[in-house]
This record gives structure tokens, sequence and C-alpha cells, in this order.
């Protein structure tokens, strides 16, 4: 039988899995307003925020949602050539794969495009589009234009990628939706309702508010980040309860691992 | 594997790190103190003087009495000081109290035969000031999570979820809550001794004792627990 930390720790890896998506007030609300966007005749939506704030599981749960109604595609991991990109679209389109050496002739896909106007609405979910190069980005606006197939474009928001984003969508997204890091309130949500979710009723109750703030401390309320800290918080609460039990406490996590699991994933400088 | 060993020693470095500034400043706190003593005993010291000159009714002005041989031996006598405080005393050439301060660690070492009522004691010195500071505490209850497991609860009527819920909702001190989810634990099962207690806890905490000591009993009557028996004891003292 699996140690109870052991239990807890699993609870804590991190995975876009839909099973281990977690509704929190803030996510439901982003959740809707990107549902909206996909219903209107918009032709490109941007989803950016930091590494870590949620976009993939996010837009892994709006794909899986909306597979049955809408003619929806979801690229987890970008195309890693141009070819490569225009034959998944190819495959979309025709539902006939090309040749390995073929290639797409860009000007005959956008009109094959035009001629679904009317007929087809296609929305095509792009993750870690800052990936694509700029060339690649503007001939995605072009199949946009189409009207045909409209994209949901995901990036990361650090300080730089967040400038190509600018330059690169301006004036062609249509709407921009930015997920952020969690509150204390909804990281504190988000973690009992992990541990509640695999019947973790005491490991949960193990985790006081004090506790719950200066993880968000360390963390900064980012889910990635958080997951990690829990990941590791619980691998020591096994090692000990495994080795030394008396030394943990029985009521919560003591502060002192919870640092120790700071100093490890490198969030205090010790 | 985690070599939490490893962690711990770089924890306990952190941990020193950590609290270097703490301690620092204890230390200076200790040394302002010791400075601050000094200078009370000091100041003590020389309003004494000046008191005991004046009985002995001398009422020339303090520069002129540090030149009064006569008061030498009268002050040596009263306060039985070593040779050293005498001539910081007397051999202060009137220059006022500036003088008299500056040999602090000969007259700090002088003072130590003052009897303790005889020590001037200086209000603002001696008694530190203490502001009382109120710090509110706001709980997050994280009622979303306990929601979810309602809700689940009311799907799967598992009795783990409610003799959960009891459980939080009693520690959270709401007890109509604590009190409803018993309920439905013992509804399910009532042999859970936990919901029992819960119940009457919770009963008692809503000030109905009465209530609280009558479940008890039925509980006892039926399964002579000794936690119950205890728990009645405890409400009934």
């Amino acid at each position: 039988m699996k140690n109870r930390f052991e239990l807890a720790k699993e609870v804590f890896i991190d995975s876009i899995d839909l099973d281990d998506y977690i509704e929190l007030g803030a996510s439901q609300a982003v959740y809707r307003q990107l549902e909206s966007s996909i219903e209107k005749p918009l032709k490109m939506v941007l989803v950016f925020g930091k590494p870590g704030t949620g976009k993939s599981i996010l837009l892994n749960r709006i794909a899986n949602k909306l597979r049955n109604k809408k003619e929806i595609y979801y690229f987890d991991t970008p195309a890693t050539t141009q070819q490569e990109f225009f034959h998944k679209i190819f495959k979309i389109l025709t539902d006939k794969d090309l040749p390995n050496n073929a290639e797409v002739n860009f000007s005959s896909l956008i009109e094959f495009c035009k001629g679904f106007r009317g007929q087809r609405e296609i929305v095509i979910i792009l993750d870690e589009a800052q990936m694509y190069e700029a060339e690649l980005m503007e001939k995605i606006r072009l199949l946009s234009d189409t009207r045909v197939v409209k994209f949901i474009v995901s990036l990361h928001k650090t300080e730089n990628e967040d400038l190509i984003a600018k330059e690169h969508f301006q004036s062609r997204i249509w709407e921009v939706i930015e997920l952020k890091n969690a509150t204390v309130e909804e990281l504190s949500t988000y973690i009992h309702k992990k541990l509640l979710k695999k019947n973790l009723y005491e490991i949960s109750n193990y985790i006081k508010d004090r506790e719950m703030k200066l993880i968000h401390k360390f963390t900064d309320g980012n889910f990635r980040e958080s997951n990690k800290l829990m990941f590791t918080i619980f691998e020591i609460c096994e090692y000990y309860d495994m080795n030394e039990p008396n030394r943990l406490n029985s009521s919560k996590i003591s502060k002192k691992i919870i640092e120790m699991a700071a100093i490890k994933l490198g969030y205090i400088d010790a | 594997m985690l070599d939490v060993k490893d962690l711990e020693d770089r924890w306990k470095k952190y941990n020193v790190k950590r609290k270097r500034p703490f301690y620092i400043g204890i230390v200076v706190v200790l040394i302002s103190t010791v400075i601050l003593s000094v200078n009370t005993n000091i100041k003590q010291f020389y309003h004494d003087i000046v008191s005991k000159v004046q009985v002995f009714g001398h009422q020339d002005s303090t520069n002129s009495l540090f030149n009064n041989n006569l008061l030498t031996s009268t002050i040596k006598s009263q306060y039985l000081l070593n040779d050293k405080l005498t001539i910081l005393e007397l051999n202060g050439e009137s220059k006022g109290n500036n003088n008299v301060f500056s040999k602090n660690s000969n007259v700090s070492k002088s003072l130590t035969p003052l009897d303790e009522d005889e020590l001037f004691v200086d209000d603002d010195i001696q008694k530190p000031i203490i502001t009382k500071k109120t710090v509110k505490i706001i709980k997050i209850a994280n009622s979303s999570a306990y929601r979810d497991v309602e809700k689940r609860f009311k799907r799967s009527h598992n009795i783990n979820d409610s003799i959960f819920l009891a459980n939080i909702y009693y520690q959270k001190k709401n007890y109509k809550k604590a009190i409803y989810w018993a309920e439905q634990t013992n509804k399910l099962d009532n042999n859970i001794e936990e919901s029992w207690l819960i119940f009457a806890k919770s009963k008692y905490k809503l000030g109905h004792k009465n209530e609280a000591i009558h479940v008890l009993r039925a509980y006892i009557r039926r399964s002579n627990s000794y936690e119950a028996k205890k728990l009645l004891k405890k409400l009934t003292s």
C-alpha cells in the first residue's frame, strides 16, 4: 500500500490531463470568455499569460468540450517546419494525407479554403505559438482572412515574447485573453480541491492557511510552480514519514519542510 | 530520491543567515540598554551628590561644590566609593555634567555599592513603553472545496465525505453545519462514534447543554463508549 504522502505527491505531477483539471472562479471566467470569442466572427484570438498559468489545459479543455459541436483542432506542439504545418492543414481541409516529400502550394491552399466559405467554419488552436516563425505567422493570418479557418493562438508572456506578440498581432488579433497567476485564495482552493478529488482529506487538512500563504509567496500563485513545490513538499514528508516519523508535525505541514522544498527548487538562495 | 539530509543542512545554514539580523538587533538592544543603564546611574549619582550637599547646608552653586575639599570625605564615607570615583567627582574643575559623564567606565564600577532605595528612577528610561498591537487574522475559508465534497456526497452518500464535513465545520466553529453533517452520517450509519461526539459537542457549543448530555447518555447506553463517557464527564463537570 502506498504511503499517504506518496499519493499526495502524485496528485501534483504536472500534466494537462483533463481529469486533473480544477475549476476555479477565475478559470471559469476565462473559459467562458474564450468560448464566447470562438462563437464570434473573429479571425484570430490571442490567449497569453506567463508559463504555468494554465493556458494549455484551458485550450485542451475547450477543444475537448467543443469537439462534438464544432470542427475544432488542437495543435499542442508547434510544427517544426512550414511544410509540416501545411500538411496538417491540408489533412484538416481534405481529410487526406499528402506524401512526405510533397509541398503545399500556399496560393492554391488559400483559394481552396475560400471555396469552403459559408460551408465550413474550422477552429484551429495553436499552443506555444511563440515558436512559429514570423513568415509562417503571416501565412496563418492570410489563412484566417479566408474566414474559413479561425485561429486561437496561445503565447507565453515573457517580456521579450510579449513584445514579439505585440509586433506580430497588434493589428491582426481581434480579441486578447490574458491568464494570470492565482491569488492566495484561488491557490488554496486549487490545492485543496486537487487533494480532495483523490479523497486525501487528512492531507488536505494538513495544509493550513498560514502555510498556504507561504507556498503562494514562493510560487507567486503560478500553478506549475505550485505543483512542483507541493510535489517536493510531499516528497520530503514521505521521507520523514518512512524514516523519521517523529519529525513530522501531526497537525500541519511545518514551515521548515516548505522552506526545505523551496531551497530544493531554488526559490530560496541558501 | 531526494537527499533530505543535504536539504536539512542547507536549511540550517539558511536559517542561521536569516536570523543573523535578529541576533544583531538583540545585541544592539542589549548594548544600548547597558549604556542607558550606566548613564542613568551616573545621573542618579550626580543628583545624590547635589542633594547630600544641600543637606549639609551648602547652598552654593554646583560648580563650587565640586571644589570643596570638606565634601570629599563626607561623600566618600557616605557612599563607600573607591579612589577613582573620588578623583572623578572632585577633580572635575567645575566643568559641569559632561566631565562627570566622561569617565563612564570608572563610575559604573564604583556605583555598585549603592543601596537600591537610593537609586534615582528615571521613568522614561527604566519603564519601556509597551504599545499593544492588535493583529487581525483573516481566516480564508476554502468553502468552494468543501462545497465540492457536499455536492459529491449528494451523489455518492459516502460516509467519509459526511464525517469529513462534520469534522471540518466543527473545526471552523460552524456548529449548525457540523450538526447537520453529523446527522447525515448518523442517518447512513448510526454506529459511527465520531458523528455522535461531534453532534454532542456542537450542541454544547450552541448552548444546548441538556440536549448534548441527553444524546451522549443515549449513545453510552447502547455503546458503552469510553470516549463518550469522557466527554459526558467533561460536559457535566
